[in-house]
C-alpha cells in the first residue's frame, strides 16, 4: 500500500483549513461462493483498494471516499469534503468535536494457518457440497430439505490508518464466514433454520465449525420437531436459553441500544433510537447475574480489532453489571459529547464508510453453574431454547420477540418433548429481570451486524453462557 | 498517486477488450459493465448536519460463463494489464465450478435503444445544494409540530457503458437523488417519509418533510389520547405504535 496516499490526503485537508483529518487506506482481496441446493450458483474473486478520508472543519464533519486513487481526484474529493463542513449553516452547523486520545503507533497482523489465497477454488466447492450432502443424509430425503442455501467468502484485509494527531495504525487480517440457511418440511409443515460463522481466521476455521455434522443435527431436529413437537405450554414458566439464544438477545437488546450514537438521536431516520437515555448510567435494569460485555479483544473471533477505525487502543466495555447500566460504546464523537473519551467502538465495514458505534463481541458472562442439567433442576414445567428461527425488536430496541427454533419441553427438570416455535416476547427489562442462574462457560455465535446509510454489515459474534429466566409469559 | 483522471471513455475501451479477453480464454457469454461516478450525502440529525460524505468510484465489472460455469469478479486497477489477468482468473476459476443448468444465455440482439432517462445535471456540480436543501427541509417539518428530525438527503450522477458477447453496446449517464426524513414528536411518537427521483426537480423535498412532521403530530395527539384513554380504563399508560410511516415514489427504509 502506497502511505503516501494517505499523508498527502491528510496534508491536503489541513491544509485547506481542516482542524482535524485522518485517512484510512484499504487493499483486499476475497473470493466467494453461493450454492443453492447443491449447485454452485455464483462464484466471485475481488481485489481492489481505496481511500477513507474524513475531516473536521468549522465543527462539522466531511467524509470521502474513492477508489480511485489518482492524486487529482484524491485532491479534488478532499476538498470537497473540507467545503462540505465548512459551509454548514448556521442553522445546521453541529458544533462537533473529537475526544482527546493518545495517538497510537502500531502494526498488527494475523496470519491464517491456511491463507485462503492459496487454497484450491475446487476446495472450497468440495466443503459446500459436503455440508450440502450432509443435510440430505439421515431420515431427511430430498424431499424434506428442499431449499438449502449457502454461501462462503474469504479475505485478507490490508488497513493504514492515519490521523493529523500522529496516530498510524497498520494491520492485515483475513476473514472467513460461512452462512447457510435449510428448509425442511414434513407433513404440511416447514422450518427454517440459518446460521452465521466466522472467524479472523483463514480456510482452516472451516473444518472447527463442524459444519456438515451441525447441517444434519439441524434437519433432524427440525424433522423431530415437525413430528413430534407440542404446543408451548404459554406460562409463566421457566425458560433456559442456549448461548445462541443470550447471545441474540444480549446483541439486539443490550448491544444495539448501549451504543452511544443512538443514545445521542444520530441514528434515529437508519438504525433508531434507545431505550438508554444519557442519564441513566446506574440504572437498574435486570438482575444480579446480568453482566455483559463487549470485548474486541477475543484473538480469532468475527469481532476482532486491536485498534478500532478512529485508531482507538481496543478494550473490554462493560455495557451491564450485575443488572446495572454500567457503560455506553463511544466513538470519539459521542465520547466528546457527552465528556468522556472514546473505548474504541468505532468501526466502518470498508474504506467507503463513516466510522459508526459498533459492537464487535458481546456477550453475558459466565456464571457457576457446572452444566445445563443443574439449569433444569427444580423446573416442573418450562422450556429450552436451542436455536431461534426468527426475531424482530423495535427501534429503541425496547419490545422484542425470539421465535425458537429447537426447543423442548422440561418437565420435573428434565427435557421431554420437542416444542413447536415458542414465541419469547417480551421486554428488555423484563427478559434481563428474569435472569435467575447461568453455566460457567460461554459461546460465541457470528452474525453480520447492519446499521448506517449507506448499511455497513459487519461482523460480530454474540453469546454466552446456557441461562435461566424465571417466570416468563410465552407470546403466540 | 497519479495526476491523471480515468475516464469513461478509457473504461469503456477496457470493456470491450475484457469481452473480447474473456472469448479468447473460451468464454461462450461475457459481459463487461464499466461505471464512473460520484455520489453524495447529507446526513442530518437533532436538526443539525450529522456528516457530508462525498464518494468517487470507478470499475469494471465482468461475468462470464464458460460453458455454464458462472463466475464473476470486479477490475479497480484501469490497465488494459488488470483486465488480462482478470480473464486469465475467471478462466481458472471456471474449470472449478459446475456448469449451471438454469443459465440459458446472455440474450441476443437486434438490440435497440430505449429512450434515454432523464438526466439532472444540476447534480453535477452541486454547490451548497445539499446543506440547502436540507436546511429547508428540518424547518419544514419543524413547522409542522415535528420536534427533532434526522434523515439524509443523497444524490448522484454516472456514465455507464456495458458490452456483451452477445453484441449489446450502451452508454448512459443517469442521475438520480433520495430523501429520506423522520420526524419525532415527544415520546415514541414519529413521521417517516422517503422519495426518490430521477432528477431533483421531480423531487418534492419541502412536501415530504411536511408531511413527516404533520405524521409526528398526529402520532403525538393519538399517543396523548390512548394514554388518556387506556389510563381511565385500566389504570395504565402505553403508547406503543405509534409511528406514522408514508412513502411517495420510493420505499420505505425506517426498521
Amino acid at each position: 500500500m502506497d502511505e503516501d496516499i494517505a499523508q498527502k490526503a491528510i496534508a491536503k485537508a489541513l491544509g485547506l483549513g481542516a482542524s482535524y483529518a485522518e485517512a484510512r487506506l484499504m487493499e483486499w482481496e476475497d473470493s466467494s461462493l453461493v450454492m443453492k441446493n447443491g449447485l454452485l450458483e455464483a462464484t466471485g474473486v475481488d481485489r481492489g483498494q481505496g481511500i477513507g478520508i474524513r475531516v473536521l472543519a468549522a465543527g462539522n464533519a466531511g467524509f470521502a471516499a474513492t477508489n480511485r486513487l489518482e492524486e487529482g481526484n484524491i485532491a479534488r474529493i478532499v476538498e470537497e469534503a473540507v467545503r462540505a463542513a465548512k459551509r454548514a449553516s448556521a442553522k445546521l452547523g453541529a458544533g462537533l468535536r473529537f475526544s482527546d486520545e493518545k495517538p497510537a503507533k502500531a502494526k498488527c497482523k494475523v496470519k491464517p494457518k491456511k491463507d485462503p489465497r492459496n487454497v484450491d477454488f475446487e476446495q472450497k466447492v468440495a466443503a459446500l457440497k459436503a455440508i450440502d450432502s450432509a443435510a440430505l443424509e439421515g431420515k431427511a430425503g430430498k424431499s424434506n430439505v428442499p431449499a438449502r442455501f449457502m454461501s462462503y467468502g474469504d479475505a485478507i484485509v490490508r488497513k493504514h490508518y492515519e490521523n493529523s494527531e500522529g496516530a498510524t495504525i497498520s494491520s492485515e487480517m483475513p476473514l472467513t464466514e460461512f452462512w447457510y440457511s435449510l428448509t425442511v418440511v414434513d407433513g404440511g409443515e416447514s422450518m427454517q433454520h440459518h446460521r452465521s460463522y466466522a472467524a479472523t481466521a483463514g480456510f482452516e476455521a472451516m473444518a472447527g465449525w463442524e459444519l456438515e455434522e451441525n447441517a444434519r443435527q439441524q434437519v433432524a431436529s427440525m424433522l423431530r420437531t415437525m413430528r413430534e413437537g407440542v404446543t408451548p405450554p404459554r406460562g409463566p414458566i421457566d425458560v433456559v436459553l442456549s448461548p445462541e439464544l443470550v447471545g441474540i438477545a444480549v446483541h439486539e437488546s443490550c448491544g444495539h441500544p448501549h451504543e452511544a450514537d443512538r443514545i445521542l438521536g444520530r441514528e434515529a431516520a437508519q438504525a433508531g433510537e434507545s431505550w438508554l437515555k444519557k442519564g441513566m448510567l446506574g440504572r437498574k435494569v435486570g438482575s444480579v447475574e446480568a453482566s455483559i460485555v463487549d470485548d474486541p479483544t477475543i484473538a480469532g473471533s468475527a469481532g476482532y480489532f486491536l485498534y478500532d477505525d478512529e485508531g482507538v487502543k481496543a478494550r473490554r466495555k462493560t455495557l451491564m453489571e450485575r443488572g446495572h447500566v454500567k457503560g455506553f460504546l463511544h466513538n470519539r464523537e459521542t465520547a466528546a459529547q457527552l465528556g468522556t473519551t472514546s473505548n474504541a467502538s468505532a468501526r466502518a465495514s470498508g474504506y467507503d464508510k463513516e466510522p459508526l458505534v459498533r459492537m464487535s463481541n458481546t456477550f453475558l458472562l459466565p456464571g457457576d453453574r457446572k452444566s445445563t442439567e443443574e439449569l433444569f433442576e427444580g423446573i416442573a414445567l418450562g422450556i429450552f431454547i436451542n436455536t431461534f428461527m426468527e426475531w424482530n425488536i423495535d427501534d429503541r430496541r425496547w419490545n422484542q420477540k425470539y421465535v425458537g427454533n429447537e426447543a423442548y419441553l422440561i418437565e420435573n427438570g428434565r427435557l421431554t418433548r420437542p416444542v413447536k416455535k415458542p414465541a419469547l416476547e417480551i421486554t428488555t427489562e423484563a427478559l434481563w429481570s428474569g435472569l435467575d442462574a447461568r453455566t460457567n462457560s460461554i459461546e460465541l455465535y457470528a452474525g453480520s451486524c447492519g446499521k448506517g446509510e449507506p448499511m455497513q454489515g459487519i461482523p460480530v459474534t454474540m453469546g454466552g453462557p446456557h441461562a435461566r429466566f424465571r417466570n416468563i409469559t410465552l407470546g403466540k | 498517486m497519479s495526476g491523471k483522471m480515468t475516464t469513461i471513455e478509457e473504461l469503456s475501451e477496457l470493456a470491450e477488450l475484457a469481452v473480447k479477453a474473456l472469448a479468447k480464454k473460451g468464454a461462450t457469454d461475457a459481459v463487461a459493465h464499466a461505471q464512473l461516478g460520484d455520489s453524495r450525502q447529507v446526513k442530518f440529525a437533532n436538526n443539525k448536519l450529522a456528516s457530508h460524505s462525498t464518494w468517487s468510484s470507478a470499475g469494471i465489472g465482468l461475468f462470464a460463463s464458460f460453458d455454464r460455469r458462472i463466475v464473476s469478479t470486479t477490475v479497480r486497477e484501469h490497465t488494459k494489464g488488470s483486465v488480462e489477468k482478470a480473464a486469465a482468473i475467471l478462466q481458472k476459476l471456471a474449470r472449478a465450478v459446475e456448469p449451471n443448468g438454469e443459465f440459458q444465455g446472455l440474450a441476443e440482439g437486434p438490440f435497440k435503444k430505449g429512450r434515454e432517462a432523464h438526466y439532472d445535471k444540476s447534480l453535477e456540480e452541486p454547490g451548497d445544494l445539499g446543506v440547502e436543501i436540507v436546511e429547508k427541509a428540518v424547518e419544514a417539518a419543524l413547522e409542522e409540530g415535528g420536534k427533532r428530525t434526522a434523515g439524509v438527503f443523497e444524490f448522484e450522477t454516472g456514465q455507464e457503458f456495458l458490452a456483451t458477447s452477445a453484441g449489446a453496446r450502451l452508454g448512459s449517464k443517469s442521475s438520480g437523488c433520495y430523501f429520506s426524513i423522520r420526524a419525532l414528536a415527544d415520546g415514541e411518537a414519529s413521521g417517516a417519509q422517503s422519495i426518490c427521483s430521477r432528477t431533483l426537480k421531480a423531487l418534492p423535498i419541502e412536501e415530504a418533510a411536511r408531511r413527516a412532521g404533520e405524521l409526528a403530530a398526529m402520532a403525538n395527539r393519538r399517543a396523548r389520547l390512548r394514554a388518556r384513554g387506556i389510563r381511565r380504563n385500566m389504570g395504565a399508560a402505553s403508547a406503543r405504535g405509534n409511528t406514522g410511516h408514508s412513502w411517495k415514489r420510493g420505499l420505505c427504509v425506517l426498521c
